[in-house]
C-alpha cells in the first residue's frame, strides 16, 4: 500500500465521519452512558452487599465478647493471637463524592462509612477465626489503619482468643456491639449526586454551545477554518 | 508457642523475661494482580488481593517473631504488637514484636 492509497482511505474515514457524525456521536454517548451506568449500579450493589453481610451476622460469631483491655478475672484458658486484615476501596461516586468533599472541606460521610465498612469487616474476620476455635472472648484487640493508596482503606485488627476457660465468659449484648452507632447506606444521595453531573454536564454543553453560536453568528468568531488546517488543505 | 497482645497468660506466672523479639516482612503481589485491582477499584469493594497480600506479609513476620523466640527457649510471647506501613502503593510492610518470656504453671492475677 503506497502512501495515496493510505491518504484515499484517510479521505474515505473523513468522509464517512462527515455523513454520519450524529451517529457516532449518537453511539459513543449511549455507550458511556451504559458502561458508566453498569459501573454505578454494580458498585451500589457490591458496598449493599457489604453492609447486608456486616448487618446480618448470626451464630458463634455474633456472640463472642471483644474486649479492647484485658481479661477479666477469673477467666482462665489457652491464649491464641489473631490477626485480620481488609482493604475495601469505595464505589465509583463514593469516591467521586470523597474528591468533592476534599473541595468545600468538612465531615465526608462517604469517606467515614468505607472506614467503618473495613473496621466491622475486619473485627468480624477475627470473630469467625475465634468462633471457629471455640473461642468465646476476644481480649486486647487493637486496629490499625494501613495507609494503602489514596482513598482505599486498609485496616489490620489483632485480639487474642481464649479457648476452653473454667469460666467462659460470653458477651451478654444481643447485637455486635461495633455496628452501633455507624452510619446506614444511603443510595438516594448517589443517584442525586448522578443526576446532578448529567444535569451540570448538559447545562454546561449546552450553554458552551449557546455561546459559541452567538459568537459566529455575531462575527466575532471566525467562519474560516484555523490557519494550520488550511493550509494543509492547500498542500493536498 | 503461645502467643498473645496481653501482658500475661491465665493460671501462669512470668518466670523470665527474654526480652524484645519481633519479625518484619515486605511483600508485593505480583503485576496481574496489581492490575486486577486497579480494575476492581472502579466499582469499588474489597481488594482481595491486596487484603491477601497484608494477610501472607503478616504470617510470615509472625513466624519470624516466633522462630526468634524458640531460638531464645521461649515458652510465650506476649503483649504482642502489630505496626503496618505501605511502600509506594503496592508493597506491604509488617512489623511485629513482642516480649518472649518463660512460664511456670501458677496463681497469677489475671492479666
Amino acid at each position: 500500500m503506497n502512501s495515496s492509497e493510505v491518504l484515499n482511505w484517510v479521505m474515505a474515514g473523513m468522509v464517512v465521519w462527515q455523513e454520519m457524525a450524529g451517529a457516532f456521536w449518537l453511539l459513543g454517548v449511549l455507550s458511556v452512558l451504559l458502561f458508566n451506568g453498569g459501573v454505578l449500579v454494580f458498585s451500589a450493589m457490591m458496598e449493599r452487599r457489604l453492609e447486608q453481610r456486616l448487618a446480618h451476622v448470626t451464630g458463634p460469631a455474633a456472640g463472642i465478647l471483644l474486649l479492647a483491655g484485658p481479661l477479666p478475672p477469673g477467666v482462665t484458658g489457652t491464649p491464641h493471637l489473631l490477626t485480620a486484615s481488609v482493604v475495601l476501596s469505595p464505589p465509583l461516586l463514593g469516591r467521586l463524592s470523597q474528591r468533592l468533599r476534599r473541595l468545600i472541606g468538612g465531615y465526608s460521610v462517604n469517606g467515614v462509612r468505607l472506614l467503618e465498612q473495613a473496621r466491622r469487616e475486619a473485627l468480624l474476620r477475627l470473630r469467625e477465626q475465634a468462633a471457629e476455635m471455640g473461642a468465646t472472648v476476644l481480649a486486647g484487640v487493637e486496629m490499625h489503619h494501613v495507609e494503602f493508596g489514596v482513598s482505599r482503606a486498609a485496616l489490620l485488627a489483632t485480639g487474642t482468643a481464649f479457648v476452653a476457660g473454667d469460666t467462659p465468659l460470653v458477651s451478654t449484648s444481643r447485637r455486635m456491639t461495633e455496628a452501633a452507632g455507624t452510619l446506614g447506606l444511603r443510595p438516594w444521595r448517589y443517584l442525586i449526586l448522578a443526576l446532578g453531573l448529567v444535569l451540570m454536564l448538559t447545562l454546561g454543553a449546552t450553554l458552551a454551545g449557546d455561546w459559541m453560536e452567538r459568537r459566529l453568528m455575531d462575527g466575532s468568531l471566525p467562519w474560516e477554518m484555523p490557519a494550520p488546517l488550511k493550509a494543509w488543505r492547500k498542500g493536498h | 508457642m503461645l502467643t498473645s497482645t496481653l501482658d500475661g497468660v491465665p493460671g501462669y506466672r512470668v518466670v523470665e523475661h527474654l526480652g524484645l523479639v519481633q519479625g518484619s516482612t515486605v511483600r508485593t503481589k505480583h503485576l496481574g494482580r496489581d492490575i486486577m485491582a486497579s480494575v476492581k477499584e472502579l466499582v469499588g469493594g474489597e481488594l482481595r488481593g491486596y487484603t491477601e497480600l497484608l494477610n501472607e506479609a503478616r504470617e510470615e513476620a509472625v513466624a519470624r517473631m516466633c522462630a526468634a523466640a524458640e531460638e531464645l527457649g521461649a515458652d510465650a510471647i506476649l503483649s504482642i504488637r502489630f505496626g503496618a506501613a505501605n511502600i509506594g502503593g503496592k508493597a506491604a510492610e509488617i512489623l511485629v514484636y513482642g516480649t518472649a518470656v518463660r512460664l511456670s504453671p501458677g496463681a497469677t492475677p489475671s492479666p
